[in-house]
């Protein structure tokens, strides 16, 4: 080899390098990269709201499925209370915990619900289900009557000679 | 108020079971000597009033809702013992046909509104009830929604401190006192002054009508 050809190769070996190094940085740089998909999917939506119907808006969550302990999601309620997410699995059991600072929100544990046909809502499963609002407020009002009437009769029962 | 099923840890919750009983036990001494036929109606419509006013949720500025408690009226009217038990007794119930506040924080429940608030709100009836009633009685229902608040409030706050994750991660409420504290008291201190203004229209009533101790 002369002279010559020796200052060649030592200038494409020099060349290689940074390109060697360059193609190398460029594969994990690509792995870094974040894609995205836009898809329109059946979601599952939970809302939360305070009994009088005001949304538990922008609140603390966090969502797990079956009985892991750490969450498949996290993050705030929506402007209108809910909580939105696609399920996994397309069974067993989801639970939901919501915060707000002052002490109030819910720990449910619910199925997750069937989906739909494509094009249909799925079913709605209402947590004040069964006995309604009113039914309820007059169940509890009987109770506490019916508890004090008992013993109304019980002192007077007790205080006859 | 009412702390849902959830929010606190069995550190917490289990202990409190026990000093609850103990309490209502405390309470219960002697019920049918200061429970008798005169009181009783009375009693019951004052605990139906309160389980009532519990679940009117009222809009509060700043985007949250809350509810007058009740405990104060009861307290006046029929002292901290008779007041605990009925206020137990409509926690139950909220809690059961509601959900508004869980059972395994029912004694957490009981122990801040029921004898936090009673005792509170008679405690400071009968300091300045010599200097001015009405003062008297405004002051006792402001005083007890907010000791009841407080007690809420740092039971919730220390939640991180006592149950949390190898990690430091909360396990059950999140919020710490520098949170809960102002998150809990602020709105209180208005809910406070519907509360006092409802005392107030609930023991004139009751004066007129001679039910009111000596």
């Amino acid at each position: 080899m002369t002279h010559l050809s020796l200052l060649r190769h030592s200038a494409r070996r020099a060349m290689a390098m940074p390109a060697l190094a360059l193609a190398l940085a460029a594969a994990p740089a690509g792995a870094h990269e974040v894609v995205h998909q836009i898809q329109r999917q059946q979601a599952v939506s939970v809302t939360l709201e305070y009994s009088d119907g005001e949304p538990f808006s922008y609140e603390t969550y966090e969502l797990y499925a079956n009985h892991d302990k750490t969450p498949v999601q996290t993050g705030r309620t929506d402007a209108h209370g809910r909580v939105v997410f696609l399920p996994d699995q397309q069974e067993g059991t989801m639970r939901l915990r919501a915060f707000s600072a002052d002490g109030h929100g819910v720990d449910l544990r619910f199925p997750v619900p069937a989906a739909a046909p494509e094009g249909q809502a799925g079913g709605a499963a209402d947590a004040g289900a069964g006995l309604g609002r009113p039914a309820k407020l007059l169940a509890g009002l009987a109770a506490i009557l019916a508890l004090f009437a008992g013993w109304q009769l019980f002192i007077r029962q007790k205080s006859k000679p | 108020m009412h702390i849902p099923d959830g929010f606190l840890s069995p550190q917490t919750y289990l202990p409190a079971y026990g000093v609850a009983a103990a309490a209502w036990l405390w309470a219960a001494k002697g019920l049918r000597q200061r429970l008798d036929e005169q009181t009783v109606p009375k009693l019951a419509a004052m605990t139906a009033l309160a389980y009532g006013l519990g679940l009117i949720m009222v809009p509060i500025p700043g985007g949250t809702s809350g509810h007058a408690l009740g405990i104060a009226m009861l307290a006046l009217l029929f002292g901290a013992r008779l007041a605990f038990l009925s206020y137990s007794l409509v926690l139950l119930l909220q809690s059961l046909l509601f959900g508004a506040g869980g059972i395994t924080a029912l004694p957490i429940n009981a122990l801040a509104m029921g004898l936090v608030g009673a005792w509170s709100a008679a405690a400071a009836f009968r300091a300045l009830r010599g200097v001015n009633e009405t003062l008297a009685v405004v002051a006792a229902a402001w005083l007890s929604v907010m000791m009841s608040g407080l007690a809420v409030a740092l039971v919730l706050g220390v939640q991180p401190l006592v149950a949390h994750g190898a990690d430091g991660t909360p396990l059950f409420f999140p919020f710490g006192f520098s949170i809960v504290l102002p998150a809990v008291l602020l709105p209180h201190a208005l809910i406070g002054v519907g509360e006092a203004l409802l005392t107030l229209f609930v023991w004139r009533f009751a004066r007129k009508r001679n039910w009111c101790p000596a």
